[in-house]
């Protein structure tokens, strides 16, 4: 058995850059996702009465929902940036079904990168809807003391998010090679379908807390 | 470069990438649609209420007209119900006035024919009178009819006055006999001259500047006649009395 808990297993390198199999698995859930995503739009726009087109109306209409229930109104940018956040860790955990594909949400370094986004975008958010001032200024608020604690939560969230799908994500998959390693492939079947239910689960958190934190940066000032 | 650094550079460019090609590829498309099929929708409903308040509008006018309808239907019913019987009270008016006016010129003829049958009738019978009388005095022709009616003529004559006398015409059915022609002379003088009249049947006729002393046989049937149409003419007038 060898399952690569916080070690990159490189591939091959190009140049100086190494690339690892997290890297193509990543690759390849994007592209496939990239052309599914197409489909879906192109079946909605040409073939509006297909089953392929209502299949891409319930997508968006459920992941607008989402958003828009946790923000509370209808944000456009944050549907797309929560949308394909919860598509990718979902066709991450899809993929890493597959025997011998490792998602790459398993990942430290891949959920990290998704929690930097994420701490990245609620700033943005914020200051494309409050401006600089007005969102800098809540980290003040209510008492210029709270700023190291608000700082500190920010932080801590983000590396909550990484550490909670990367955590579930590793142990599911964790605990499925160590059950094919000991008793076989067909033992494993309904610990696999938990770790897929477990996968879609934590995408839809990561996408609710996601949407929650960017929500609430763009509601500062709003009074609600 | 580690692989962990190039793994986490790599996976934030790769999630960049995946959301905007997913926003390209499939949520802007998605979304277009979307809001164009609610507007459509929109539209559809805004069309199905307009359609609806019209259809509503159409059915109140509607109910309106046939109330209206019916109302007016009500008055012109009324309307003609009233003509009809203003109508019928002329008809029937004119009708009892008609019937009247019948019945008016109807009594009238009949009276007009009573009148004239009761006179046709009193003619003839003061005409069957007058034969009758005449026939019997013709039965009784002879010299003492004539002698009796001579009589009643010199009775009436005394009544002239003496100077009216002389200038009397005499008329008498037959030649005068000698006591006929004396009674007369008695009253008129012995100068009379008659002269005969046939139609007179018997007896004699004085004429006077005075008068006339009509005693003969014609006469006699003539107010024999006279008479009895006379009678006849107010037994008929106290009958239209008792009529009217």
């Amino acid at each position: 058995m060898n399952a690569p808990v916080f070690s990159e297993q490189v591939l091959f390198w190009l140049g100086p850059v190494p690339v690892t199999r997290t890297m193509v698995t990543s690759a390849v859930t994007s592209l496939l996702l990239v052309a599914l995503g197409a489909s879906l739009g192109w079946a909605v726009v040409r073939k509006p009465s297909g089953r392929w087109a209502a299949a891409g109306r319930l997508t968006f209409r459920f992941l607008q929902d989402l958003v828009t229930e946790a923000v509370g109104r209808r944000s456009p940018g944050l549907e797309v940036f929560a949308g394909s956040l919860f598509l990718f860790i979902s066709g991450a955990a899809l993929l890493g079904q597959l025997p011998g594909i490792q998602a790459p949400t398993a990942n430290l370094a891949a959920t990290s990168a998704l929690a930097v986004v994420v701490f990245l975008a609620v700033p943005v958010a914020g200051i494309r809807a409050r401006g600089a001032l007005g969102y800098v200024k809540h980290y003040f608020q209510p008492n210029p003391l709270l700023f190291p604690l608000q700082l500190i939560s920010e932080l801590s969230r983000t590396l909550a998010l990484a550490l909670r799908l990367f955590g579930n994500m590793m142990s599911g998959h964790l605990i499925v090679a160590l059950i094919v390693a000991l008793v076989g492939l067909l033992v494993p079947v309904p610990l696999m379908a938990l770790d897929l239910l477990i996968g879609l689960l934590q995408a839809y958190i990561f996408t609710i807390l996601t949407s929650v934190y960017v929500g609430a940066a763009i509601r500062i000032g709003e009074g609600g | 470069m580690s692989p962990s650094l190039a793994n986490f550079l790599f996976e934030t460019v790769n999630f960049l990438l995946l959301a905007v090609a997913l926003g390209w590829l499939l949520f802007k498309p998605v979304r277009r649609a979307l809001d164009a099929e609610r507007e459509r929708h929109a539209r559809t409903e805004e069309e199905a209420r307009r359609l609806r308040e019209e259809a509503e509008a159409l059915a109140r006018a509607s109910r309106e007209a046939r109330d209206a309808a019916g109302r007016e239907g009500d008055a012109r019913r009324r309307e003609l119900l009233a003509s009809a019987r203003q109508e019928a009270a002329r008809v029937i008016e004119a009708a009892r006035v008609t019937q009247a006016a019948d019945r008016q010129r109807l009594a009238q003829e009949l009276s007009a024919w009573r009148e004239s049958q009761a006179a046709e009738l009193s003619e003839t019978v003061g005409r069957i009178t007058a034969e009758s009388v005449r026939s019997l005095l013709g039965a009784l022709d002879g010299p003492s009819l004539d002698l009796a009616l001579i009589r009643a003529a010199r009775a009436e004559l005394d009544s002239v006055p003496a100077e009216a006398r002389g200038a009397a015409l005499v008329e008498c059915a037959r030649p005068l006999d000698a006591e006929a022609r004396a009674l007369l002379a008695g009253v008129l003088g012995d100068g009379l001259k008659a002269r005969v009249v046939g139609e007179l049947g018997a007896g004699v006729r004085v004429t006077t500047p005075a008068g006339q002393v009509d005693a003969t046989a014609l006469s006699v049937a003539r107010q024999a006649a006279l008479a009895v149409k006379r009678s006849m003419d107010g037994a008929r007038a106290g009958a239209g009395g008792q009529d009217g």
